[in-house]
């Protein structure tokens, strides 16, 4: 759980497409979400162009993040919460342990939270011995069968109700039921008790409002506002950019993050947290503390091509549409972050020729950019990535094209500026190929060293004819 | 240079603005006594009462597929009856004496649910501390009665009618923990705290001039339905952690003439 793997995307996504039960979950859940999705941005009363006005919301916020940040912690601390800033990965998870030995922590809560996991958060606080339980209930489900999350808001898409029947049946010690129900007020039940217990809740913020001093918090099962309210301490991880400027932007955007992420007009709870509880308040924790992320997250903003990935919302539109991610699961991006955001968000953090078959992988057909509610040109950043595959960028990790690939494309240049030497190399191809053409009229493999271009497509063999000399012919 | 200077003035740079640009360009961002909203709360006040009830129908309609029951009643004393009718019928999901929680609040006082509620063996209690400053042990304690109480009374803020959305925010005697930790969660209003939509909303809270952070306190929650989920092969259940159900009486007499 929670370690980076994107090395492993093509054997994960050669296991996902074998897998039966995972093949049909996602068909049914794109099949849901994706559609719903597009009939939620269709009633919109401002119609589809809300979209741009919340890409414009995210470009103003991104483009002003350092004011953002600044105002932001200016009034949460007025209001009594601490602050913490973290450079990475090892510096924000260090932070916590401090804050859970403070406060003396033995249990912890968990919303989902995608930064946690990208953070790898839950083994740091179990290797403390502190006891960390997720508590959304796809969460919930991943964490029991020692796996991690395959989708962004739906964790445990790829477990059906007779997989999580028998893992409760084992973990929980309930009777066996494939009623999901059942199922869910056992969770229910269980979780109940860990939330009055624990000392220590832990979320992640959707948006923050820097004008008021506040993040928010979104969830449909009330696990977030449990996890906030009872224990004595709350924290918050925050990714840097996940900030607003003004209060009002919250209208366009937490109406369109509900289409996006569950084809619903508005979430079923949004928490405005702006500190600790009062001190005439029942209840609320104690003490609040929001951790503020960076982890790689500058690097991104100071390159103009990629800085627009900082704008999403992480509502998982994207993979609710996404071709590829329809077919691989989210297993196979090897991260807490799949589909299409994923394959531009993971090469970014850890380096493109570590994380390349990601954007490889994907088809820019364009539909993530359509299902986007803030308008996020993921297509373009995908033929980005691939550019910067092929010219080699040290800032990204990338030490350029393989040799062969530069070779070639070399070569081809250069023919296709020479008129005689391409028809020439016409000619031999079409001489050459019909050993190579099998009974269907079609080539099913090209050799050495053009086999990879025949291993996953089909090519129709060059006409016999080109079209030049056809041309000429009928002049 | 802090960690949070340092921080910053990454941020800074990648952004491409000089260093110690930050200040100036903090004060244009946010010029102070502008208002951006661009909207005038006082037409929302000027609602008349034949506005309010087309509200109040949207509401209605919105609350349908979200399992939200709005129920529209004539007085405090229908709402008190109602209510206790409710209470006689459910019963607790963790076993155990009946037992409700209410925040104190005008409206909820008003209802004078005590003696109903007495009257059918079940215990209600307020979630008021009896010292100004809530000393742990009391809390301790009013948290155990929350834990208990299968039904939680609140009122609201305001009701948003586009979405069906109630908006608490959290005071001294009205924990959060009314509405998320009970069973059942029974909001009560008055009609003319039903606006538009979260534009509206947003307006309102900017322009609270009497409560300080734009109107917002230190939490303020936004609920849209009782609890869901649909974790297990999409398949939508109630009552994943918070309340089950939640059953929303509008006090209208307007409806009624």
């Amino acid at each position: 759980m929670n370690t980076i793997r994107p090395e492993d995307y093509t054997s994960a996504a050669r296991k996902a497409l074998k897998d039966r039960v995972l093949q049909k979950a996602l068909a049914d859940f794109q099949d849901r979400l994706g559609k719903g999705t597009a009939r939620a941005y269709r009633e919109l009363p401002e119609g589809l162009g809300l979209r741009q006005t919340a890409h414009d919301i995210r470009m103003q916020a991104v483009e002003n993040l350092d004011i953002l940040l600044e105002t932001l912690v200016e009034n949460i601390r007025e209001n009594g919460g601490r602050v913490i800033f973290a450079k990475d990965a090892h510096a924000a998870v260090t932070a916590c342990i401090d804050i859970a030995r403070r406060h003396e922590v033995k249990q912890v809560v968990k919303g989902k939270s995608m930064v946690t996991e990208e953070i790898g958060l839950n083994p740091a606080l179990e290797a403390e011995g502190i006891e960390v339980t997720e508590t959304d209930l796809g969460e919930y489900i991943v964490q029991l069968a020692g796996e991690s999350p395959s989708h962004i808001i739906a964790p445990a898409i790829h477990k059906t109700r007779e997989q999580v029947g028998r893992l409760f049946a084992e973990k929980l010690g309930i009777p066996y039921t494939s009623d999901p129900p059942t199922l869910t007020r056992a969770a229910r039940k269980a979780l109940r008790q860990k939330f009055l217990t624990a000392d220590m809740g832990v979320s992640g913020c959707n948006m923050a409002c820097a004008e008021t001093g506040h993040i928010t918090t979104v969830s449909n099962e009330g696990n977030i506002r449990m996890a906030t309210t009872l224990p004595r301490v709350h924290v918050a991880f925050m990714g840097m950019e996940r900030v607003t400027a003004r209060l009002e932007d919250h209208d366009v955007l937490f109406r369109l993050l509900a289409r996006g992420a569950a084809a619903q007009h508005m979430a079923g709870y949004v928490s405005y947290i702006g500190g600790p509880r009062a001190k005439d308040q029942v209840d609320g924790p104690d003490a609040f503390y929001l951790i503020i992320i960076d982890n790689g997250r500058s690097k991104i903003l100071a390159d103009p091509e990629f800085r627009e990935i900082l704008y999403c919302i992480r509502c998982a539109a994207c993979l609710n549409v996404c071709p590829v991610y329809g077919k691989i699961g989210g297993h196979s991006y090897g991260s807490a972050y799949s589909g299409p955001v994923g394959a531009v968000v993971t090469p970014l953090l850890v380096g493109i020729d570590r994380a390349k078959d990601l954007f490889l992988g994907e088809t820019l057909c364009g539909a993530c950019k359509d299902a986007c509610p803030v308008d996020i040109d993921l297509p373009r950043m995908l033929l980005a990535l691939r550019a910067r595959l092929v010219t080699g960028d040290p800032t990204w990790q990338s030490s350029g094209g393989r040799l062969g690939e530069k070779v070639f494309y070399s070569a081809w240049s250069a023919a296709i500026r020479n008129h005689r030497l391409y028809e020439g190399i016409q000619r031999t191809v079409g001489l050459t190929q019909k050993t190579l053409t099998g009974t269907d009229g079609m080539i099913h493999s090209l050799p050495y060293p053009l086999k990879g271009w025949t291993r996953s497509r089909d090519l129709k063999p060059l006409a016999s004819k080109s079209f030049l000399s056809r041309w000429k012919e009928i002049q | 240079m802090t960690t949070q200077d340092a921080f910053i003035a990454r941020v800074t740079a990648a952004l491409g603005h000089p260093s110690q640009s930050l200040p100036r360009r903090q004060a244009l961002f946010y010029p102070t006594g502008r208002d951006t909203t661009g909207k005038n709360p006082s037409r929302i006040r000027a609602r008349t009462p034949v506005d309010r009830l087309e509200l109040l129908n949207q509401l209605v309609k919105q609350g349908k597929p979200l399992n939200l029951r709005v129920i529209t009643i004539k007085d405090t004393s229908a709402a008190a009856a109602a209510i206790a009718e409710l209470v006689d019928e459910k019963s607790p999901e963790w076993g155990g004496p009946k037992s409700v929680v209410a925040w104190q609040h005008p409206l909820i006082d008003a209802l004078d649910m005590a003696p109903l509620l007495a009257a059918r063996q079940v215990t209600y209690f307020t979630d008021v501390p009896t010292t100004e400053v809530a000393e742990t042990k009391e809390r301790a304690t009013i948290r155990r009665q929350l834990a208990t109480a299968f039904v939680g009374i609140t009122s609201a803020d305001y009701c948003l009618a586009e979405t069906a959305t109630l908006v608490l925010k959290t005071r001294p005697a009205r924990a959060r923990a009314v509405s998320l930790l009970p069973t059942i969660h029974i909001a009560v209003i008055e009609l003319r705290q039903i606006i538009g939509n979260l534009a509206e909303l947003f307006v309102r809270l900017k322009s609270d001039k009497k409560e300080p952070l734009s109107g917002l306190g230190n939490c303020l929650t936004l609920i849209t339905g009782p609890s869901k989920t649909a974790d297990i092969e999409l398949t939508m259940v109630h009552g994943a952690h918070g309340p089950r159900e939640l059953h929303l009486y509008v006090i209208a007499p307007e409806a009624f003439e």
